[in-house]
């Protein structure tokens, strides 16, 4: 095989897929409904003052952020999944010679670009609402009150890329479910119960405190293997509190590790399973 | 110099249902295509023509028994590069025009930059693609989706397509000239391996016909063999003028012409006695 041609190979298949999803109406409609949430924020802000104000509409936009981004990481992923292989486009691509690993790898990819730009949006929606805010407070306030900056705009950033990350995270998961699974809506149900599960590691630290027992070894092992989506909430960081850099770089090796490992799991089911 | 595709002795079970109840689509099937031959896979629905061409491209892996490509098992090198494969009922991605579905494959199969503009522009070409090449492939007919899936198979220019039932769909037009292009294919040297219902078009274009029954081969030659073997012949009406020509020729000679026309192996009269001989010694057993 020529150098390199696998890495072709994956950007082609992410760029169809990001194509693909581009064109669904469920990306529009989760993208209208997420900015709504965003700039209704502005509309909501007097139920809150000061930085408490500021909270507010970063939660809500970040909210937003988070539950959109999930629905469309497990929405995109079914859809684009299932219709390359019900319309045996994936076919065409495994008599091509691409393998199983370059086309989970391409869909992985390819979602991921869809959900950078669906976190674009929203960031350029929500950073203008926060600046303004930010803005009109200090403006009001006595300027011995604030001095420099209440936001952090690399703070904003770090938290919108650690979602982004954790949408990733599920997109992988939701591709090793889709490598098996004979329907749609099977994996969409499975989808959702993983991203209630990823979330609930601190409701296992707590069973794991009660337990004792085969049953603290489960949990114990539960813990440890399956993603923790708490990891991922740097919303602290919005408001100046400063991520060290090895704890972002801590949590891309941890996001990475789990993207892998499911890619890995969905490549191997993929390939016993009969096309 | 390898066959350019063989099957030995292979069984292809499918697990179904929860409980993976085995189905067997194939049973001991054994096949040679030779280098530059034009096979037609003849069988009822169900037969296991489609599987055969699932295994010989890659997709799937015989549960016994073993699969060659031009002499090498299908982990060995770049033998799925080789490939040209059309499936039943091809579909493409809606939002692609026609040419940019064609460059899509192109480029994954790894052709360089420079070549991919000149073969895909040739292949949508060798299809009879060339008015519609910037329509959605979400638009376009059943026969013309056919064609796209053609052109795809073709633009890398393998060494071996396999073409499962390429003219479904297609209308008379496109099916004559879809024939024209693999007779032409074949004169490059390309081995083809077609599926089809249509006997008519498999007795046209192929060179060797196996018959499929129940996911066991109940046939397998060349058309002039399955003639002779069976002394199965039809006639048709030789041209006015070559009958003219060759009532003077003997006439020259002192004979007469009674009757005059072309006797071509009767596939259809023998695939439907094959399959009827196979019905009732199922039933027998």
């Amino acid at each position: 095989m020529k150098p390199g041609l696998a890495l072709r190979r994956i950007a082609l298949i992410a760029g169809s897929t990001f194509r693909e999803a581009l064109h669904q109406r469920s990306f529009g409609l989760m993208l209208v409904v997420a900015l709504g949430f965003t700039g209704g924020a502005w509309g909501f802000r007097q139920f809150n003052f000061g930085a408490s104000e500021l909270k507010f509409i970063a939660d809500l936009g970040l909210g937003a952020l988070a539950l959109f981004g999930a629905l469309l990481a497990i929405g995109a992923t079914v859809q684009t999944f299932f219709t390359e292989l019900e319309g045996r486009t994936l076919h065409l691509l495994l008599a091509r010679g691409v393998t199983r690993g370059e086309f989970v790898l391409g869909k992985l990819v390819g979602i991921q670009l869809l959900l950078a730009l669906f976190s674009l949006v929203l960031l350029a929606c929500l950073l203008p609402l926060l600046w303004a805010r930010e803005a009109a407070i200090m403006a009001a306030a006595p300027a011995v009150l604030f001095t420099g900056s209440l936001l952090s705009l690399s703070g904003v950033l770090l938290a919108a890329g650690a979602l982004w990350l954790k949408c990733g995270v599920l997109t992988a998961a939701v591709l090793a479910v889709c490598s098996f699974a004979g329907s749609r809506l099977y994996v969409l149900v499975c989808g959702f119960l993983m991203l209630i599960i990823f979330h609930s590691g601190a409701i296992l630290t707590i069973y794991r405190a009660q337990s004792s027992g085969i049953g603290q070894w489960v949990v114990t092992g539960l813990k440890t293997i399956l993603p923790d989506f708490a990891a991922f909430d740097l919303t602290s960081a919005i408001f100046g509190d400063a991520t060290p850099l090895a704890v972002t770089g801590q949590l891309i090796l941890y996001a990475a590790i789990y993207m892998a490992g499911f890619s890995l799991i969905a490549t191997r089911l993929l390939r016993a399973r009969e096309i | 110099m390898p066959l350019a595709l063989e099957l030995r002795k292979v069984t292809k079970d499918y697990a179904v249902g929860l409980r993976g109840v085995r189905l067997r689509a194939l049973e001991a099937v054994s096949l040679e295509v030779a280098p530059g031959e034009v096979c037609g896979l003849l069988g009822p629905n169900g037969s296991g023509k489609s599987t055969i061409m699932k295994l010989f491209a890659g997709l799937q892996a015989p549960t016994t028994g073993s699969c060659w490509i031009q002499g090498l098992t299908r982990g060995e090198a770049n033998v799925q590069g080789q490939i040209g494969y059309l499936p039943e009922s091809p579909a493409f991605p809606t939002f692609m025009t026609a040419a940019e579905v064609v460059r899509y494959h192109a480029m994954l199969s790894g052709l360089d930059s420079g070549a991919v503009t000149t073969r895909v522009a040739w292949a949508l070409d060798a299809a009879g693609l060339r008015a519609v090449t910037g329509w959605k492939a979400g638009t376009l007919s059943k026969g013309l989706a056919q064609r796209l899936g053609l052109a795809q198979a073709l633009v890398h220019d393998p060494e071996i397509l396999l073409l499962d039932e390429p003219t479904a769909g297609v209308d008379p037009l496109g099916v004559s000239e879809m024939l024209a292009l693999i007779r032409a294919l074949k004169k490059a040297g390309k081995t083809i391996v077609l599926t089809s219902h249509q006997l008519d078009q498999v007795a046209a274009v192929c060179d060797r016909i196996v018959i499929l029954a129940a996911g066991r081969r109940l046939f397998a030659g060349t058309l002039p063999e399955l003639a002779d073997s069976r002394r199965l012949f039809s006639t048709e009406p030789m041209e006015p003028a070559l009958q003219s020509e060759l009532q003077a020729w003997l006439a020259a000679r002192g004979h007469t012409l009674s009757d005059a026309g072309w006797a071509r192996p009767a596939l259809d009269e023998f695939y439907l006695k094959r399959l009827h001989k196979h019905e009732r010694e199922e039933r027998e057993t």
